[in-house]
């Protein structure tokens, strides 16, 4: 029993020690110089730099292992900083540096009172501190790096991002209706079913493909909101709605006999201009091949899309037989909307190009925990680094002395520091010499 | 205004280029560093003027693109020096070691387009803004730190100052940069959520910008801890420069990142 106590303690001192934390932060580092970032460079795919960093054993090992030692290290150490919260610097009796001025100590008690520090008198010697509990910010930003672990635990367990690809006009339900079984989708999905995309409306930088806006306005029980790549639809404090991608769908009608068999937004992805892309329409086993030019103009004798807006839209639509032979097109003609092209009996007709919004529905149950982690780091930080303890003493000894001490500064720092209050003009401007 | 803000850019340029000669100068004779010292503050009265009105051309803070990300940098290295120099006498002549500096990401922004687009729209959010003012706080800090750090390898007192106060302010300045990189990780990775749904991407700039901010903070513990000063606290320092350097830089070469924003200006034919 004792053997195992000793045992613990010595486990307990030994992960908790500043070389073991220093060697496992080392070993982390290590591991993503050697065995990480080479792969970036070679130009390995996000999903397999993610199994190497996320899934290999060694990598979870040095990330447990910095885990167990910062919690270790951090509890240690709070009792220390609490207790020495509590305290005073004592006054040194055989160095200190003398007070140069002509001042008595009630005359420094008065200043530094009023420069926020706490005070002590014991008999001919003042105390002063300020932010005495400034040592526990580093414990804040130790503990936070555990809760945003807890955070992205949190993450991986609880989040989700479904997919949502709505055309102007169309409305969630409508969208989700066309992909399956409304069901499917999770509750948060299913409840945006009343909500309509009124419109997505691009930008331009000029005539270039750089997007200056992309903004998504929705509608949902007579309510709009207007929201952006950059600037999500909060749906919730922990899911949000995403603008994720744009693209120009075709609507085609099937005319067969006169009989419209078909009258639907056709899922293809024709942007940017001179994408080619086809889709399977529901009649005869007919594909259609399409290229779009949103702004069609001709250049040296070739069709191409003077813009990216949609002013002059044309489509090139080639219609075929599906089938996996390579053949020649049935059908083929560059059309305008209203106009069709004919394959056989059946007509397909262009009606116009539509703008679709690819959305993502995101939660993460563990962004609320990795936004307080992220904020403890940060504030843990701050005060530890901004707000340093300051300790002054001032005591009687055949003149007055001063000692000081300013926490994460050297003492000669820290006499420096403390000389603004003590000095006198001619030590100030000696020390500047 | 486009061509108002190429003006100042080139008066910005050659400001910096006279700091820097002064900065040489001062190595000859002392007496340079009084009147290099104008010039350095005129170099950022000038650059502050030229990024105002390069806001106002492109529509955004300067902070898409090689070009304007240089531009930026180096007038915050300067700033950040001028400041520091006036703030505390002891540090009169930081714009000497800020001046090569920034004359280098000078140089090295005009091989990049320079024209003014506006931000694309990843890029709009007050948070991307926020992230980037803390990059380049980082940015001048732990440049600060490691300059001085490369002066005591070399056996050079950094300002005059003793090695106890040159290690204090080296390290103060570690501190203040691994600060404002801890906050610049933070937003970052709050605003990839945001735009991807996911807190962390393994692509490259991230990856090396946790590189430099785990490796900043061993020197952080080991001067704590273990007291290290002089060449072993420099040499640590110096050793995580390369880092820091590529995790800044490395965008601007390697577009497989989320980070790289010379984006190629695709006409539709």
């Amino acid at each position: 029993m004792r053997g195992l106590r000793d045992a613990a303690r010595r486990l307990w001192f030994f992960s908790s020690s500043r070389a073991t934390s220093m060697w496992v932060i080392g070993a982390w580092l290590g591991l993503w110089l050697v065995w990480l970032l080479p792969f970036h460079f070679a130009g390995m795919s996000e999903d397999t730099l993610t199994a190497i960093g996320e899934k290999t054993l060694a990598f979870r090992a040095v990330y447990a292992a910095v885990l167990a030692t910062t919690l270790a290290c951090t509890l240690r150490r709070v009792r220390r900083d609490l207790k020495r919260g509590r305290g005073w610097i004592e006054p040194a009796t055989t160095s200190g540096v003398p007070v140069d001025r002509a001042v008595s100590i009630d005359q420094i008690t008065e200043s530094l009172q009023a420069e926020g520090f706490e005070l002590r008198r014991e008999g001919a010697s003042v105390t002063a501190v300020r932010n005495r509990w400034s040592a526990l910010g580093g414990s804040v930003f130790h503990l936070s790096l555990l809760v945003i672990a807890l955070g992205l635990y949190a993450h991986s367990a609880a989040s989700w991002s479904y997919p949502l690809r709505v055309t102007e006009g169309q409305t969630v339900g409508e969208a989700l209706a066309q992909v399956g079984p409304a069901q499917q989708a999770p509750s948060a999905v299913r409840s945006l079913q009343d909500l309509s995309l009124v419109s997505l409306a691009p930008q331009y930088f000029r005539d270039v493909l750089l997007f200056s806006r992309l903004d998504a306005t929705v509608e949902r029980a007579g309510r709009r909101s207007t929201f952006s790549l950059s600037s999500p639809l909060w749906l919730d404090p922990v899911t949000i709605l995403r603008v994720q991608d744009f693209g120009l769908a075709p609507r085609f009608q099937v005319i067969v006999d006169g009989k419209i068999l078909q009258d639907s937004v056709v899922s293809m992805r024709l942007f940017p201009p001179g994408t080619q892309d086809s889709a399977t329409l529901e009649s005869r086993g007919l594909v259609v091949d399409a290229v779009a030019f949103p702004d069609h103009g001709v250049v040296a004798g070739r069709d191409v899309s003077l813009s990216y807006n949609i002013s002059n839209p044309r489509l090139l639509a080639s219609v075929r037989q599906d089938s996996a032979v390579p053949q020649k097109y049935l059908a083929r003609a560059l059309l305008a909307p209203g106009e069709s092209v004919q394959a056989g009996p059946v007509s397909v007709r262009f009606v116009g190009f539509e703008r679709f919004g690819s959305f993502q529905v995101t939660r993460s149950w563990g962004m609320p925990i990795l936004l307080i982690g992220g904020m403890l780091l940060v504030g843990g930080l701050a005060w530890r680094v901004l707000w340093p303890r300051i300790d002054l003493v001032v005591w009687e000894d055949d003149g007055l002395h001063f000692e000081s001490r300013v926490d994460l500064r050297s003492r000669a720092e820290a006499l420096r520091y403390a000389s603004r209050w003590f000095a006198s003009p001619a030590q100030k401007d000696e020390d500047r010499a | 205004m486009i061509v108002a803000s190429s003006i100042i850019h080139a008066a910005y340029f050659v400001t910096v280029a006279l700091v820097l000669g002064a900065s040489i100068a001062a190595l000859l004779r002392s007496e340079s560093l009084r009147w290099g010292g104008r010039i350095a503050w005129l170099a950022v009265a000038v650059g502050a003027v030229g990024l105002t009105v390069r806001t106002l051309a492109s529509g955004h803070l300067p902070i898409f693109g090689t070009f304007e990300n240089t531009y930026t940098s180096s007038w915050v290295l300067l700033t950040v020096a001028c400041v520091a120099a006036w703030k505390d006498e002891r540090l009169t002549g930081a714009w000497r070691y800020a001046a090569p500096w920034s004359f280098v990401l000078q140089c090295y922004g005009l091989r990049f387009r320079s024209e003014p687009v506006p931000l694309t729209i990843s890029e709009q959010s007050l948070i991307v803004d926020v992230h980037v003012v803390f990059a380049w706080l980082a940015f001048a800090g732990l440049i600060g730190a490691s300059t001085i750090a490369v002066r005591t390898l070399s056996r050079r007192r950094p300002f005059g100052l003793d090695a106890e106060e040159a290690d204090d302010i080296q390290s103060r300045l570690v501190l203040m940069g691994f600060c404002a990189l801890s906050a610049m990780l933070v937003t970052g990775a709050f605003y990839l959520w945001i735009l991807f749904g996911s807190f962390w991407r393994w692509e490259v700039v991230e990856t090396l910008s946790l590189l430099a901010w785990l490796g900043y903070g061993l020197v952080v513990h080991v001067r704590l801890f273990y007291g290290w000063s002089g060449w072993k606290l420099a040499a640590a320092t110096v050793a995580v420069l390369p880092l820091l350097i590529l995790a800044f830089w490395i965008w601007s070469v390697f577009p497989a990142t989320y980070h790289y924003f010379d984006i190629p200006l695709i006409r539709p034919y």
